[in-house]
């Protein structure tokens, strides 16, 4: 066990390159997670980024058998299943969470029945769902660079329209805008933060650096910036602190991150819960 | 191979013990989830499906390092979460969605973490994430057996409940039924659904089982009684064919049935006598026709 | 020389100012529902319209293909004498309070800004100007001292006039109001009449779709009796008869004694 006092401890692993590279791969994923969750989070998209997740499986898979570049692949896949559910979705019979179990769910079965034609498969499989942040190789980095730069760009220069077309669909439509196209254009940014974060974190727990750094800005702001900040600033200590301790117990980095960042949400919840409680006596008093 | 319309073809397999087995467990799970899985569908329990599938498989990881039962740990984690959520959405007014976000994807950090300890497995990754059909034991045949025999039991004595409280739960409440209660028990279907399936599709597809079939059924009727029978019909055709077809082609068993149940569920939505999407298309036609001679 | 009271000539005002809005044959279905069908209507100019229906007579549905947000199966729709894609700018929409989640993360002052969206186009952002117009609006709704407050800290009643209070930051021609007396106080009420009658005498007109009998024959000038199809149009008093209400309405009405007594059933 390292000496955790010792600022030793926390300089060593950063003399080596693929801790620096992960790390700083972690740490772009984790802002630009940050960023497009508190759009999760406030749309409630919780599962249909938890079914982009998965649904990016299969188009990593092709590309993977095919030797192309796994991102493209899951991003197009990610396109496609988010068009199909909102097709699906407008059926009023069926619920659009329905939908979203249905699509992700046979996407994945059409993912794992297509690797286990190849023969590197269960290695590669387990390393698409539980990532690894110290694998990440340079160009991977740059990749993720642009990647997240892009979309945080459009964030940035669309950002009153994904507020507005978030918020109340109706004006937008009303202003003239074209809703279904931003909402794609909105899923289409999640799946590419998905599909970055898949490396680092791995592809079942994508979600959960979208929803619980955002999850925890939204219980310590009511505005969206803020908010966003939040999230980001929260996501990259979890990352940090999920790099040393996988560096040091060689733990799985994707859920060392997320444990961490779910101890964050649940000691703020508990210290706002307390201080409520307080106000509420100070008052009864 | 012989033709497929030669009866050995079905038969030849089910001379292995493991394929009879198989076949048992996939009938039986598929009753089970159609089932329980047309409530679900009607209630909007899915996302709270996905939640339970990602406790269960923390539960899973964490009876096996204390040593337990398997099932037995993972339905108590699975439940312990389902309560969780339906506290903490209610209270910070961050919404359901969001709790049960958080809740899933931290259970299933801690089941990934927890792997890590479990150095000699609990098999590896791969089947309890993708589950193996053919390698059901037969005690876990008896305990499916007495699953589907207490689902079937408890839907059969409780029906008007559970349809009153997923249809309506405001009204239910008003007329003095426990919704805690009523929910309570659809959670309890649910976790035992998706426990019992878990062998045969894995802990990723399970989802696909519970509401693939259910919702080619609303497709298909506007009865609630029909819809728990063909959905029953649905997952066995799905679940059936799929086996077979793996034992053909030698595929996981697991992806190919839910493949089959999305292949099933996309004919239902583009053939569905009243709201298919070529019925409809050929309605609006005629109903643009109609109109622009009316103009004339 | 031609004496011109003989010979009325149409007033200038009238010629240059076309109908507010107008229905030819507009027919709106969803899937193969038809939820409107074939209205033909013509809307006067500076005047506030009521439109009455029960549930499920497609007055949301109108609303929305007014502003454009529907696809027609047949017709034409015109505004403002154009093609709604042309006058976008001049027509401004208040939807339902429930059709949005109040616990969003916004201000009050952002949800108003939201007015000027419209003119701002896709890539501008709000100047001073647009946060002073906005700011002018809620002094008009009397909500400027809650400007900073997330909206769901807000009164239904208060929301609402948040509303209309975006609708009016957009400075349009053309007010379309869903429902904006669902569940709220009298005083808000009030507040929203009196803008809308401000409204109407600055030469714009009002579209709002209600349940509140009561409050639209008092405060409207015309009334669109609607369920699928057009029951009736007219002035209030040609419009608001028991004959005309029980068509509407159906089953869903009584009218009582000498027809001044009305008994909605939502």
């Amino acid at each position: 066990m390292p000496n955790w006092f010792d600022l030793e401890t926390y300089l060593e692993p950063l003399r080596l390159g693929l801790v620096q590279r992960g790390l700083l791969a972690a740490l772009i994923v984790a802002i630009v997670c940050g960023v497009m969750g508190a759009f999760v989070v406030v749309r409630g998209l919780a599962f249909l980024g938890d079914a982009l997740g998965h649904a990016v499986f299969p188009g990593v898979v092709i590309a993977y058998l095919l030797n192309l570049n796994p991102l493209i692949g899951g991003v197009i896949a990610g396109i496609v299943t988010t068009v199909g559910i909102s097709l699906v979705a407008r059926q009023r019979q069926i619920r659009e969470s329905t939908a979203i179990g249905i699509f992700y769910t046979v996407a994945f079965a059409l993912g794992a029945l297509l690797l286990s034609r190849s023969r590197s498969a269960s290695r590669a499989l387990s390393e698409l769902l539980i990532g690894n942040v110290l694998a990440v190789r340079p160009q991977d980095l740059w990749l993720t660079m642009i990647i997240g730069g892009s979309v945080l760009l459009v964030v940035a220069l669309l950002y009153k329209e994904l507020v507005l077309i978030s918020f109340d669909p109706a004006l937008a439509a009303a202003h003239g805008r074209n809703v279904a196209l931003l909402d794609a254009l909105l899923f289409a940014l999640l799946a590419l933060t998905i599909v970055v974060a898949l490396q680092t974190v791995g592809n079942v727990m994508v979600v959960a650096l979208l929803v619980v750094p955002a999850a925890t800005g939204r219980l310590l702001t009511r505005s969206l910036p803020p908010l966003m900040a939040w999230a980001a600033l929260i996501g990259s200590l979890s990352t940090i602190v999920g790099v040393y301790v996988s560096y040091y117990a060689n733990i799985a980095s994707g859920g060392a991150i997320v444990l961490c960042a779910c101890t964050i949400f649940f000691g703020v919840l508990v210290a706002k819960e307390a201080r409520q409680r307080w106000i509420a006596r100070s008052f009864a008093q | 191979m012989n033709g497929l319309l030669d009866p050995a073809t079905y038969l030849q397999p089910l001379q292995y013990p493991f394929m009879q087995r198989g076949l048992l467990a996939v009938v039986l799970v598929s009753i089970l989830c159609a089932l329980v899985g047309t409530f679900v569908v009607l209630r909007g329990l899915a996302f709270m499906g996905e939640a339970m599938r990602h406790a269960l498989f923390a539960g899973v990881v964490i009876s096996f390092l204390l040593g337990g039962s398997l099932i037995g740990g993972a339905l108590i984690f699975a439940l312990v979460v389902a309560w969780l959520i339906g506290v903490i959405g209610r209270r910070q007014g961050i919404g359901e969605d969001t709790a049960i976000g958080v809740f899933f994807s931290g259970s299933f950090a801690l089941g990934i973490v927890l792997l890590n300890f479990a150095q000699s497995g609990v098999s590896d990754l791969a089947t309890i994430l993708l589950g193996n059909v053919l390698g059901i034991s037969t005690f876990d045949l008896w305990l499916t057996v007495a699953v589907v025999a207490l689902a079937v039991l408890l839907v059969g004595l409780f029906y008007k409940e559970l349809v009153l409280v997923s249809f309506d739960p405001a009204l239910a409440a008003a007329q003095g039924r426990s919704l805690l209660a009523w929910d309570g028990m659809l959670l309890v279907l649910l976790a035992l659904a998706l426990t019992t399936a878990f062998q045969t599709v894995g802990n990723l597809l399970v989802l696909a089982l519970l509401l693939a079939p259910a919702a080619t059924a609303r497709l298909l009727t506007q009865r609630l009684s029909n819809m728990i029978f063909i959905a029953i019909g649905l997952a066995l055709i799905a679940g059936v064919t799929g086996l077979y077809i793996a034992y053909w082609r030698n595929l996981p068993p697991g992806p190919t049935i839910v493949l089959l149940s999305g292949v099933l569920f996309g004919l239902g939505l583009l053939f569905a006598p009243r709201t298919g999407v070529v019925q409809t298309f050929w309605q609006r036609r005629r109903l643009r026709q109609q109109s622009h001679k009316r103009a004339a | 020389m031609v004496d011109r009271t003989i010979f009325p000539q149409p007033a200038a005002t009238e010629q240059s100012t076309p109908p507010a809005i107008e229905l030819l044959d507009t027919t709106v279905a969803y899937g193969a529902h038809v939820v409107l069908d074939h209205l033909t209507l013509t809307l006067p100019s500076a005047q506030i319209i009521g439109l009455i229906g029960p549930n499920g007579a497609g007055k949301t549905t109108l609303l929305k293909a007014i502003v454009g947000a529907n696809r027609l199966l047949s017709g034409t729709i015109r505004v403002l004498g154009q093609p709604v894609q042309s006058v976008r700018q001049r027509v401004a929409y208040v939807p339902q309070r429930r059709d949005v989640d109040w616990s969003f993360p916004l201000s009050v002052l952002d949800v108003v800004l939201m007015g000027r969206y419209g003119r701002l186009g896709l890539w501008r952002r709000p100047s001073k100007r647009d946060r002073e117009i906005a700011l002018h609006a809620l002094e008009q709704v009397r909500l400027s001292k809650r400007r900073d407050c997330q909206i769901g800290e807000l009164s239904g009643g208060q929301q609402q006039r948040v509303f209309l209070a975006r609708a009016l930051a957009q400075e349009a021609d053309l007010l379309l109001l869903d429902e904006p007396f669902n569940g709220i106080d009298t005083t808000t009420q009030t507040v929203i009449f009196d803008l809308l009658c401000q409204q109407r005498s600055q030469g714009h007109t009002v579209l709002l779709s209600t349940h509140d009998l009561h409050s639209v024959e008092q405060n409207c000038d015309q009334l669109v009796a609607l369920n699928r199809r057009i029951v009736a149009s007219g002035p209030v008093d040609e419009v608001f008869t028991a004959p005309v209400l029980r068509s509407t309405f159906g089953s869903q009405l009584a009218v009582v004694g000498d027809s001044h007594t009305l008994i909605v059933n939502k």
